[in-house]
């Protein structure tokens, strides 16, 4: 039966089957993907009326506004902080990642579920549980308190550690699972080559494993540093709106402000941003392979 | 003191993984400059063994010197030993020069220093134009060049050398183990080489050590080994065998003669001393093997003769093959010159013969 459905199939012709596969996928792909993204683009191109509303015809007057000093603030805070994430990530999550690729098989997936189990969760339910144990009367309050470490409850949540505490966070995964599967691909030959020549562990990891391990960690950079960048909910909820980066910018922008275009024209920055940094990151990867 | 040559020597060295013993007590002189082979099937412990001398498994019992010091607790990186492994292990990451400068850097030797034996590694192994390269760039071949380079330009005691031809076409290998042999001679330095390839064991070997199932069967030169095996196991290793089982029935001084399923055959080989009726095999090599019509000079005092069952021939190229059977259904193989073209059928009686000087005897054990 199923050889005969194989063999029907096969009739229509290479075009046919081709459709039938990559057809859906690239039809959610041009729907979801492709026309919001240039729909974005031209509202950036746009002017909006004074109730809000998008006026269709190009005017410059968002990106203008955006060289006003407080919205050049605004986007380099957030630099800063996606940088400062950025980094705080890499040294969390590279001994992690080091001790998983030289564990055992067994201790080795156990790690990696570690990691990845809490990336399944919703990640707004996180933060949420987040604030839950970060709030006045929450569990590390509570807990220091009733150790008598403290007497007031401490303002943890609603200040700017608490936004970098959520983001470094959220973006672990995104930095250990490409250092992981770049350590973990490591030709134990090589190691052992290292040995032979004379390297101590210390000239071992700074020579042979740190090197190799590069192409993962500029993987994870470009992973952690885009989504700390654009990120909203996490400012929100975690810094309680008073920590203004770009992401929630652009989305007050679309919903409480109205203003479609500077939202768009604020997406669009990021997006240039992101841009370069990808570049960036495939020439330096191109240079190390073929110098 | 007088200080013999000895440059490696395994006193006793077992390795056990949990149950499994995988070198079993051995014991094991290497001479300065030798070029030694450890040669056997695969999970025989000849990888785990160099293994040892390398520095990266520990022995679970035994004592091991390089060049008369202990080496308890000398991790890999102090050991004055080199290792060629067997995928090349370069590191993917430097190019072809800072490969192979990557032992001297760690030495921390002059610029100058490290350039002029670099310069020099790479011009002996004829890669001036790729030293730019990253290894990801290189042939399989190139690449087991820049691999031996590394390790000799650290110009250590001993090099090891774990299957580095592995990976090669057959041409490359031919051609790089005389190269190998040329090297070593050149330099002077001790080759311990690990290949389950007996062809080239007797290649390029000084001394081979055949090895099997964690102990050393048997340790001579290419012609002692091929010429006289200690062991079946060795016998049917080390090339074309034919091993004929028969039992002991006397032994003097110069002379055995032999059972084999009732035809009595008398070899001139005593050195190992058998008990009457002791089951033994009678390995004879293909091209020691005549057949009686076709050998002038025969002689029944010269040859002990056999009747078997011809099988079919096998023509490849310089030589024939013959295949035939014993009766009991020994398999028997006679190599001669191609262009001799003795023609016998299928199901044929004939009658082969092997001087009773060139045959020896092995203990008939299971292997």
């Amino acid at each position: 039966m199923d050889k005969e459905k194989g063999k029907t199939k096969r009739k229509k012709g290479v075009l046919g089957n081709a459709f039938l596969t990559i057809g859906p996928m690239a039809l959610w792909t041009v729907l979801f993907f492709v026309f919001p993204f240039i729909y974005i683009i031209l509202v950036s191109f746009c002017s909006r009326d004074q109730f809000g509303n998008i006026v269709y015809s190009f005017s410059l007057d968002a990106y203008k506004t955006l060289t006003k000093a407080v919205y050049l603030q605004v986007i380099g805070r957030t630099l800063k902080m996606a940088a400062i994430v950025t980094v705080l990530v890499t040294l969390i999550a590279y001994p992690y990642a080091y001790i998983c690729s030289k564990a055992s098989k067994k201790v080795q997936s156990l790690l990696i579920i570690g990691v990845m189990i809490p990336f399944w969760i919703n990640s707004l339910l996180r933060i949420y549980a987040i604030m839950n144990f970060t709030s006045k009367n929450g569990l590390i309050n509570n807990f220091l308190m009733g150790m008598g470490i403290i007497k007031e409850p401490i303002q943890i949540l609603y200040t700017t550690g608490a936004v970098y505490f959520g983001l470094v966070y959220s973006l672990l995964p995104m930095m250990v699972m490409p250092l992981y599967s770049c350590l973990e691909k490591i030709d134990p030959a090589v190691l052992e080559a290292g040995r032979d020549l004379g390297c101590s562990s210390r000239q071992l990891f700074l020579k042979v494993i740190f090197p190799l391990s590069i192409p993962g960690i500029m993987g994870g950079l470009v992973l952690v540093f885009v989504p700390a960048m654009f990120n909203f909910y996490i400012a929100d909820a975690l810094g309680g709106g008073k920590t203004i980066i770009i992401g929630n910018l652009i989305s007050s922008q679309f919903s409480t402000a109205k203003n479609w275009p500077l939202g768009a024209a604020l997406s669009v920055v990021v997006m240039l941003i992101s841009t370069v940094l990808i570049f960036v990151k495939n020439k330096i990867e191109k240079a190390r392979t073929y110098s | 003191m007088i200080r013999d040559n000895n440059m490696i020597e395994l006193i006793g060295v077992t390795k056990q993984f949990g149950e499994m013993t995988a070198v079993n007590h051995i014991d094991l002189i290497v001479k300065e400059g030798e070029f030694m082979t450890f040669l056997g099937p695969s999970g025989c412990g000849k990888t785990t063994t160099l293994r040892m001398i390398a520095g990266f498994e520990e022995p679970s019992d035994g004592k091991l010197f390089i060049d008369h010091e202990d080496c308890d607790n000398v991790p890999a990186n102090l050991r004055d030993v080199n290792t060629v492994f067997q995928n090349y292990a370069l590191f993917p990451h430097l190019s072809i020069r800072d490969n192979i400068a990557f032992g001297l850097k760690l030495k921390k030797l002059s610029k100058e220093e490290i350039d002029k034996r670099v310069n020099k590694m790479i011009e002996l192994i004829k890669l001036e134009e790729h030293i730019n390269k990253k290894p990801s760039q290189l042939s399989g071949g190139q690449k087991q060049r820049v691999a031996i380079a590394r390790s000799l330009v650290n110009e250590p005691k001993v090099l090891l050398l774990d299957e580095p031809l592995g990976a090669l076409d057959l041409k490359l290998r031919k051609e790089m183990q005389i190269e190998l042999k040329h090297l070593q001679k050149e330099l002077g330095i001790t080759f311990i080489y690990v290949t389950h390839d007996q062809e080239e064991a007797l290649t390029i070997s000084d001394r081979i050590a055949i090895m099997n199932k964690g102990n050393i069967e048997q340790l001579g030169t290419a012609e002692e080994i091929y010429d006289t095996p200690k062991t079946k196991f060795a016998a049917n290793f080390i090339g074309e065998t034919n091993l004929l089982t028969g039992y002991i029935v006397s032994q003097d001084s110069e002379k055995t003669v032999v059972n084999l399923h009732n035809q009595i055959l008398t070899i001139y080989d005593a050195d190992k001393k058998y008990k009457e009726r002791e089951r033994i095999c009678v390995c004879v090599r293909p091209e020691n093997m005549h057949f009686v019509d076709y050998l002038p000079d025969y002689s029944e005092e010269k040859y002990n003769t056999i009747t078997c069952i011809y099988e079919e021939q096998i023509y490849i190229g310089n030589l024939r093959r013959h295949i035939l059977h014993t009766p009991e259904g020994e398999p028997v193989k006679i190599t001669r010159c191609a262009r001799k073209g003795e023609v016998y059928n299928r199901g044929d009686y004939v009658k082969v013969c092997f001087s009773k000087k060139r045959c020896i005897m092995v203990k008939d054990e299971e292997v």
